[in-house]
This record gives structure tokens, C-alpha cells and sequence, in this order.
């Protein structure tokens, strides 16, 4: 069984050890454990869980694009075992991207039209992000490099217009972030609560060193960047029509970014960002309407079976993937 | 004497509106209103009767529906020596008219021929006890029950004094078990109130697009199709801003043909008064002076606009509004989509000294909140809406069939708009802003605020009294929405303060001790109020000023909880007002501002919600018609 979810398990029996709220710590991210509180305590119902929050993203993404576009678009995420693995397996970074799929539809709205209820969506789903994962502090910062170049024609001449789009993207997943840790801090005297969130997580350790760890994390990201084909088609095809080059450009940005939060040490697998990817990418290629021509649609239809071919043979595996393939198939 | 080109201009206004040629002649400024009576009455062949040198005998006032004699346009003057009456009319007296009189005197008259100003004096003068007694009373003499002249009822007292007694014996008997046990209703009232804000916030952002009235809407208003508006405006030691108001309601688009202007003055304001009367009010601008009597409110001086106006739709403006040019435009639109049921619109408020200080940051990006997200998403889901001050549009005959407003309310406009609903009237909102000025000063804050407030508790109070009758008319969601907003708001407001200390004391207390003094779920709850509540509030705020585009105030709205505490601070007040004068009318100080008219003009014009450039967009508004098409009369010689 997947090493993530056992984790999880885990975590919940160690919260409700001690009396009251002394265990709060462990209670972290506290979406999944407070899930596997709540449930039978065995690692089926959590991945029963994850396998609801896969269908929900799911819908929201039919909801959005439409069936077809979904399967053609999704090819990365529906036809790839690691990723039927993380769908039903990897129960914290399932819920994050189902929430990170519903906030960057919202954000699109918000940052592009100005219409607020999207810039709600957007920034409370974030925050239900963050309660599962604590990577969507690296969501929230993408989003807000992205509000100055989705939102130019808007905030033309008002400087402050992005600032308060930012804030208002930025604020309730900064403020889950301070009210959980103040909770952790006030019922187990620790602060900012356990950072070993996952078994891969290792938040201000610098295992490679602080500076040796920004190449080993440049690296990372790039080579996490490079399994995204159709992330990259996307950009490039952005970058063929002038009025689209800034964005284009600011496609980098996320890349940056996670370089930037696997240097800090959060648990970012190749997995995770390879389905973070794939989901921007559709968000972006929906709003600018990338699929309205038939030869960006021939483009994108290729680069998404490149990247599940990629996503088979070249994705490094995740921990307990193996074993999983291994009991399922064989 | 008029030119020949104004006559035409005149008389093409008249086929374009509708309205009688003497009206467009005097309220486009073309002629004397007392010269244009004397002609009448000399081309009727009647005298002319001037009303201030003779005033109407109160005797024969006596039994006359005053809002009919200002409709028809006659008032009775006095009884001739053969017995017959002698009436004042405005209009040409034929024979119709004058049968008509004598069925409703019920005496032979001899007609006269006044100015309708002098119709609106003489009406005003001769009916002054009649018009203060229901200025002040009429409400209560309809209905008590509706009116919060006697706060509590003593069905009320006695149940609140029950409610005291057995929460004092149990605080003595078993003192944690009370405190837990209110600890818990408080919480759970908190958790209930920030989620109904909150999905009611949610509700309005979903609409945020959606305009009630589009610009085409209102350019496709014919002048002939509108109906006459009649804009109330009362004022009390408001000398100050009297030009400003002045000024601002001349920019309103409608034909001023079929626009009346109530200046609403208390008859002991000679300051004010003396201010209008040096304004150089144009011909469609009346100054009503209100009869001296308690209490002395601004609802009792609407009251007394509402048994004069003419209009078939009336609003009330503040003194030192600028609504938007078309707003009167756009609620005509408003009315006609909301069905026969719809007494009211709502138009949005917002205030154009925003930067002046912290207070006006806070305030403003409340008022977003409220206007822009919580109105519209009560609109949505149907629920009572609690009309704002200002710039509420009326179907007047609807508004009198509610008995308008209760001058023993100190926020009347709150409880009017849940009354309309108790009754089975509708309430909507018109995507149209009103500019105000904020308070930039924390003590006429707190005297506002605890105004509002206590208004809110009276409010409670007044529709408390017979919830079923609440439910039977108004149903169930409708009752418990406005429990929720009425009740729940000054209720929330005094409990945020002894929260506050509440969790500071906490911070005092060790950790597993606190954790032990409340079951685990009821901790859950109030943590739940103190951050997520919080957060949720600070959030509902930050979306309201940015989508009013104030974006420099998204970020002030993390002081939230520090104004939240204030209002406490006023809620405190406001209650021990509720106890000690509960009629008491906080009165608000305007026309403190800093800032200059022209700063506050391009405050006002930045800001606009985020569909500004959508069609109809006010800042597009055109110019008021009438006053500058009018042909000027050309220089002699």
C-alpha cells in the first residue's frame, strides 16, 4: 500500500493519542488527517476518498471544457498508470489539484474579466488546497506572478490594481496557513506545526546544501518541465500570436516557482508537478481559446500523446508505485 | 414674455412628456409660476386669490383628504358671506371641475385661481395639526403593533424578564454549566450568522454581472412613458451642504416637467432654511418646512414629503448625496421588471471621501461589501431586504398603503423594507450608486453606528411581536432571514467585544486547561468563528473594494476585526439608548469633509463597480435635459 496514504494513517492516530488537543502538530496538512480521523481508520476508505476527489476533478473539468476536450486535453492524466495511482493512492496531493482545477478556472475569471466571484472561488479553494497540501502556497504564488499578465489590458494605469488582485488571490490561503499554525502553536507549544508533512517533505532542511540545493532544484523543475509536452505546447503556441507572447513567456513563471518551493524543501514529486502542469495547461489553453483552430488542435492532440508516452516510460516512479503496479497488474 | 422659439421648444417638450405646457414653461424657468397664474386666472375670467395674504380657513379644511386637494390641484378657503365656499384650484375652472369640487365639499363653490405653490402652502398651513399628528402618529394609530413607539410589548418584558431570571438562578445554581451552556448558543449564533452572511455574499457575487437595468434599457425610455418622480429631501441643521445638494440633484436625467423636489426642513432650522431660500432653488425645487413636534426624526419629516408628493414614484436623498444622473431612470426600469408586488428599489451606496482617514477606508469597503455583495444576494434569494438610508425608490401609492415610515424608528428605512416584506410587498435592488459622504470622525462614528444599531434592536423588537403572523405572510425562509440580519446583526455586534477578551484571556490560560473547560466540539466552533469567521469577513471585504475598483483598499480590510470592534464599542451604546431614549435620534454630522467638490467628484467617479464599462455606464450618463436645451430668451434689441 501506498506509503503516502499509510503516512496519513498514521499521522491521525497520533493526533487523537494524547488528551484534548496536545497532538494538534501532527494534525498536518489537516484535510487529510482530519479525514482519516473521521473515517474507518484503515488506508481503503482514504483511498476510496482520493478516488472521489479524482472524479470530482474530473467533472469540474468536463463542467468546464467539455467532455471531448476533457479526453483529449486530459490524455496525460487518463491514460498514464502513475497517474491512476495518484488518483487513488496519493490521497493529499488528489485533493490539492482537484481544488487547484476548481481555483484556476475561478482565477481566470477573476484576473482576466475582474469578476470577483471567480477571485472568491479562486482564493477559497485555495485555501481547502492548502488544508491538504501545503504546496498550494506555490499555487497561490503562481497565481499571483500570473495576475499582472492576465489582468494587463485591466489594471492598465492603476498600479494598485494588481496588488489587490494579488491579496485577494494570496489572502485566504495565507490566512489557513497562519490560523492552522497559530492552532498548532497554542494547543502543542510548536510552530509552525509538523513541516514533515509527507515523507518527502523537508521544509528548511536543505538537504543539498542552500545554494547547492537551488541547482539541484532548478534541475528538477526543468526536468519536470521538459515530461510536459503539451504544458509546452501551450506556451509556444501562446508565443506565435503576438498578443499572446507575454503569456507565453510567463509560462516559465510556474516553472520558476517550483523550483523555488522544491529549494524550500516542500514535497513536490515529479508526479505532482507533471499533474499540476497538465492541469495549467488546459486552464490556459481553454481561456485563450487554443482549441478553436484545427491546427492547434492537431499540436496540442500530438504533444498530449507524446507526453503520455513520456508519462509511461520517462516519469520517475513515485514511492509504493512499483508495488501498487505490481499488485494490480500481475 | 417668452420667444417664439421658446413657445416651440415648449410645446414640443409638452408632446415629448406629456405634461401640461404651464409646468414645462415654469420648471424650464421660462415664465414666472405667479405670472403664469395671473394670466390663467385672467384668461379664465376668475380672480386670482394669493394664499400666503389669505390663508385657507382650518374650518373648511376640516374632513378633506389632503394628498387629493394637492392631486387635484384645489383647496377650500373660506366660507363666502351667501354661504357658499370659496376654493383656490389651479386649473381653468370649468364646469366638470367645479362640480367636482362641490361633490366632495358638498357646498356650491366660487373658484379662484392660485398657483399649485401655493396649493402645496395652503394644504401644508391650514391641515398643520392633521398633517403633524399623522406625520408622527399615523403609523401607530394604524397599527401598533408595527410601530416601535412602545418598544417593548409587555408580553415582551415579561418574557425577557422570565428569560433574565432563569438565566441568573441557573449562573447561580451551576455557574460553568451557564457559562458553557451560553458559551455554546453564543457560538453557534456566530457560526450561523457568518455562514448566512457569507452564502448571502456568495449569492450577490454570482450576480455581479448580471445589471438589472442596462444603459439601452434607459435609453429607450420615452419622456412621454415616464411617470412623475417626486424626490424627498430632508435636512436638519444641514445649512452647509444645501448648494451641494442642490447641485447634485440638478444633474439627475429626468425631465424636471415631471420632477418635484421636497426640501424637508424643520420648521425650528432657521439656519437651513434661510440656506434654501438664499440657494436660488429652481422652480421645481419646494421647501416644506416640517412641523415642530416630537419626535422630531428624519422619518416623521419624510412622512410629511410623503402626504404632500405628487409624484406616482418618490425617493429619498440625503443631504449631501450625488445618486447617479440616471438612477431615477433606472429604477422606473426596475419597477417595470418587478412586478406589481415591488414597493421599492434599493439603490446602491458608496462614499466619495474614501481616502480621507482609516475610518473612511473601513467604511467604505463595508459599504461595498454591503451594497454590492449582501443586497443584491438577498435580492437573489429573496429575502427581506433592510433598506439602506438614502436612495430608496418607492411606488408612492405602496408606500402609503405601508403607512410609511415610523418615526419612532431610528433606522426607519431598515424597518420599512422588512415591514414591506411582513406585509407581502417586494423589495429589489437597481445596479445605480449614491455617493455619500463617510464619517471621518470616530465620535459621529459611534453616534451613527449606535443609531443603526439601535435602530436594528427596535426593528427586532417591533417584528418579534407576532412571529407567526411574520411566518404566515411572509414565510418561513423570510422570517428566519430576517431574524438573522436584524436580530442577528446587533446581537453579533455586542458579542465581539467580550469575544475578543474572552480570547485574550485564553492566551492566559495554559493550553490542555482551556482545552479542558469546553467539550472538544464547542472549542472547535468558537476557533472556527475566531479565525474562519474572521477570515471570511476580512474576505467579504477585500472582494467588495475590489470590485468597486477602490483597489488601494483591499488591503485595509485586514482591520476589520479592529472595526468590528467598534461597532461593538457603538452597539454598547446603542443598547443602553434602546433602554434609557429609545427614540432618540443620534443626529450625523455632515459636511466635515476635507476634501474639495472637485476631489470629491473624481472620488465618486473611481468609484464605480466593475461594470462601469458596461452599457450605461454613469460616468457616461447624459446631461439632464430640459435646462440646457432650453431656447434663452434673446437680449433685447
Amino acid at each position: 500500500m501506498s506509503p503516502a496514504l499509510k503516512f496519513v494513517v498514521d499521522r491521525g492516530q497520533l493526533a487523537t493519542s494524547g488528551p484534548g488537543f496536545s497532538h494538534l502538530e501532527y494534525v498536518y496538512p489537516p484535510l487529510p488527517v482530519l479525514l482519516s480521523i473521521i473515517l474507518p481508520r484503515d488506508q481503503l476508505s482514504l483511498a476510496i476518498c482520493s478516488c472521489l476527489f479524482s472524479g470530482l476533478l474530473g467533472s469540474v473539468l468536463v463542467m468546464r471544457i467539455g467532455l471531448l476536450r476533457s479526453m483529449l486535453l486530459g490524455l496525460p492524466l487518463i491514460a498514464v498508470p502513475q497517474m491512476w495511482f495518484l488518483s487513488s493512492e496519493l490521497l493529499p496531493p488528489v485533493v490539492a489539484l482537484t481544488f487547484l482545477a476548481v481555483a484556476l478556472f475561478g482565477f481566470i475569471q477573476f484576473a482576466t474579466y475582474g469578476e470577483t466571484y471567480g477571485g472568491f472561488i479562486a482564493g477559497l479553494a485555495l485555501a481547502a488546497s492548502y488544508a491538504a497540501d501545503p504546496g498550494a502556497l506555490f499555487y497561490a504564488l503562481v497565481m499571483c506572478l500570473f495576475v499582472p499578465l492576465l489582468g494587463a489590458e485591466r489594471y492598465r494605469g492603476d498600479p494598485q490594481g494588481p496588488l489587490g488582485a494579488m491579496a485577494v488571490i494570496a489572502f485566504p490561503v495565507v490566512a489557513m496557513a497562519i490560523c492552522w499554525s497559530f492552532l498548532i502553536w497554542r494547543f502543542s507549544g510548536t510552530w509552525p506545526g509538523n513541516l514533515d508533512y509527507s515523507p518527502n517533505a523537508h521544509v528548511f532542511q536543505f538537504p543539498y546544501g542552500v545554494l547547492g540545493g537551488i541547482g539541484h532544484a532548478l534541475g528538477s523543475a526543468f526536468a519536470d518541465l521538459v515530461r510536459s509536452t503539451v504544458y509546452i505546447a501551450a506556451g509556444v503556441l501562446l508565443l506565435s500570436r503576438r498578443r499572446t507572447v507575454l503569456l507565453g513567456a510567463g509560462l516559465l513563471l510556474p516553472v520558476l516557482a517550483l523550483a523555488l518551493v522544491l529549494w524550500v524543501g516542500f514535497d513536490y514529486t515529479a508526479i505532482n508537478a507533471y499533474y499540476m502542469f497538465v492541469l495549467v495547461a488546459i486552464a490556459v489553453i481553454t481561456n485563450h481559446r487554443l482549441m478553436d483552430s484545427p491546427r492547434y488542435v492537431t499540436v496540442l492532440v500530438i504533444a498530449a500523446v507524446v507526453q503520455v508516452i513520456i508519462g509511461i516510460r520517462l516519469l520517475p516512479p513515485t514511492p509504493g508505485f512499483t508495488v501498487w503496479q505490481h499488485l494490480m497488474f500481475q | 414674455m417668452i420667444t417664439a422659439e421658446q413657445l416651440d421648444w415648449a410645446l414640443r417638450a409638452r408632446e415629448r412628456s406629456g405634461t401640461r405646457l404651464v409646468v414645462i414653461l415654469i420648471s424650464a424657468g421660462l415664465v414666472k409660476r405667479l405670472d403664469v397664474f395671473r394670466v390663467l386666472a385672467e384668461l379664465s375670467h376668475v380672480p386670482f386669490i394669493d394664499l400666503v395674504e389669505t390663508p385657507p380657513d382650518p374650518a373648511v379644511l376640516a374632513g378633506l383628504d389632503e394628498q387629493e386637494l394637492i392631486r387635484e390641484g384645489w383647496v377650500p378657503v373660506r366660507e363666502l358671506g351667501d354661504g357658499r365656499l370659496l376654493v383656490a384650484t389651479v386649473h381653468v375652472p370649468r364646469p366638470a371641475l367645479v362640480a367636482s369640487i362641490e361633490r366632495a365639499t358638498g357646498r356650491e363653490a366660487v373658484l379662484n385661481v392660485t398657483t399649485d405653490w401655493d396649493i402645496l402652502r395652503a394644504v401644508q398651513s391650514g391641515m398643520r395639526e392633521h398633517l403633524l399628528d399623522q406625520a408622527a402618529l399615523g403609523l401607530w394609530r394604524r397599527s401598533a403593533r408595527q410601530s416601535a413607539r412602545v418598544n417593548l410589548y409587555p408580553a415582551q418584558r415579561v418574557g425577557l424578564l422570565i428569560a433574565l431570571l432563569v438565566l441568573g438562578a441557573c449562573a447561580w445554581l451551576w455557574p460553568w454549566g451557564t457559562l458553557q451552556a451560553v458559551t455554546v448558543v453564543i457560538a453557534f449564533g456566530f457560526l450561523i450568522g457568518v455562514t448566512f452572511k457569507f452564502v448571502v455574499c456568495m449569492a450577490g457575487a454570482r450576480r455581479e454581472r448580471y445589471q438589472v437595468v442596462t444603459g439601452d434599457d434607459v435609453a429607450a425610455l420615452r419622456d412621454e412613458d415616464l411617470p412623475s418622480y417626486t424626490v424627498l429631501a430632508p435636512m436638519f441643521h444641514e445649512a452647509e451642504v444645501v448648494n451641494h445638494l442642490v447641485t447634485n440633484l440638478e444633474k439627475l436625467d429626468y425631465p424636471v416637467s415631471k420632477l418635484e423636489v421636497l426640501l424637508l426642513l424643520e420648521e425650528d432650522d432657521a439656519q437651513t432654511i434661510g440656506a434654501a431660500k438664499a440657494a436660488g432653488l429652481p422652480s421645481w425645487m419646494t421647501i416644506v418646512t416640517v412641523p415642530r413636534g416630537q419626535p422630531q426624526t428624519k422619518p416623521k419629516a419624510c412622512n410629511v414629503g410623503l402626504f404632500l408628493a405628487k409624484g406616482e414614484y418618490l425617493v429619498i436623498y440625503d443631504a449631501e448625496d450625488k445618486p447617479d444622473a440616471d438612477q431615477l431612470k433606472k429604477s422606473i426600469v426596475a419597477f417595470g421588471r418587478g412586478g406589481d408586488r415591488m414597493v421599492c428599489v434599493q439603490a446602491a451606496l458608496n462614499y466619495w471621501n474614501v481616502n480621507e482617514n482609516v475610518l473612511t477606508r473601513m467604511f467604505t469597503a463595508e459599504y461595498s461589501f454591503w451594497f454590492d455583495y449582501m443586497l443584491p444576494g438577498l435580492d437573489a434569494l429573496r429575502l427581506p431586504i433592510p433598506l439602506g438610508g438614502t436612495s430608496n425608490h418607492f411606488r408612492t401609492d405602496g408606500l402609503r398603503k405601508l403607512g410609511g415610515w415610523d418615526p419612532f424608528n431610528v433606522t426607519e428605512d431598515a424597518d420599512l423594507g422588512i415591514r414591506a416584506s411582513a406585509l407581502g410587498y417586494t423589495v429589489g435592488v437597481v445596479n445605480s450608486t449614491t455617493f455619500e459622504e463617510a464619517n471621518t470622525k470616530l465620535g459621529n462614528w459611534i453616534r451613527q453606528r449606535s443609531r443603526w444599531v439601535k435602530g436594528y434592536m427596535q426593528t427586532a423588537l417591533v417584528h418579534a411581536r407576532d412571529p407567526w403572523a411574520l411566518i404566515r405572510v411572509a414565510g418561513l425562509r423570510q422570517t428566519l432571514g430576517f431574524a438573522l440580519l436584524i436580530a442577528g446583526t446587533p446581537l453579533a455586534f455586542l458579542f465581539v467585544a467580550p469575544l475578543w477578551l474572552l480570547f485574550v484571556v485564553s492566551l492566559l490560560v495554559p493550553a490542555p486547561v482551556f482545552a479542558e473547560m469546553y467539550p472538544g466540539w464547542v472549542l472547535w466552533i468558537g476557533l472556527f468563528n475566531l479565525l474562519v469567521g474572521n477570515a471570511l469577513m476580512i474576505y467579504v471585504s477585500m472582494m467588495g473594494a475590489f470590485l468597486r475598483q477602490r483597489y488601494g483598499l483591499v488591503i485595509w480590510a485586514l482591520f476589520n476585526p479592529v472595526y468590528w470592534l467598534l461597532h461593538s464599542v457603538a452597539s454598547y451604546k446603542a443598547l443602553w439608548q434602546l433602554i434609557t431614549r429609545p427614540h432618540y435620534w443620534e443626529k450625523t454630522t455632515h459636511g466635515i469633509s476635507a476634501l474639495s467638490a472637485s476631489e470629491a467628484a473624481a472620488a465618486a467617479v473611481s468609484g464605480h463597480p466593475a461594470a462601469a464599462n458596461a452599457p450605461g455606464d454613469p460616468t457616461q450618463a447624459a446631461a439632464r435635459p430640459v435646462a440646457g436645451d432650453v431656447p434663452r430668451p434673446r437680449p433685447p434689441g
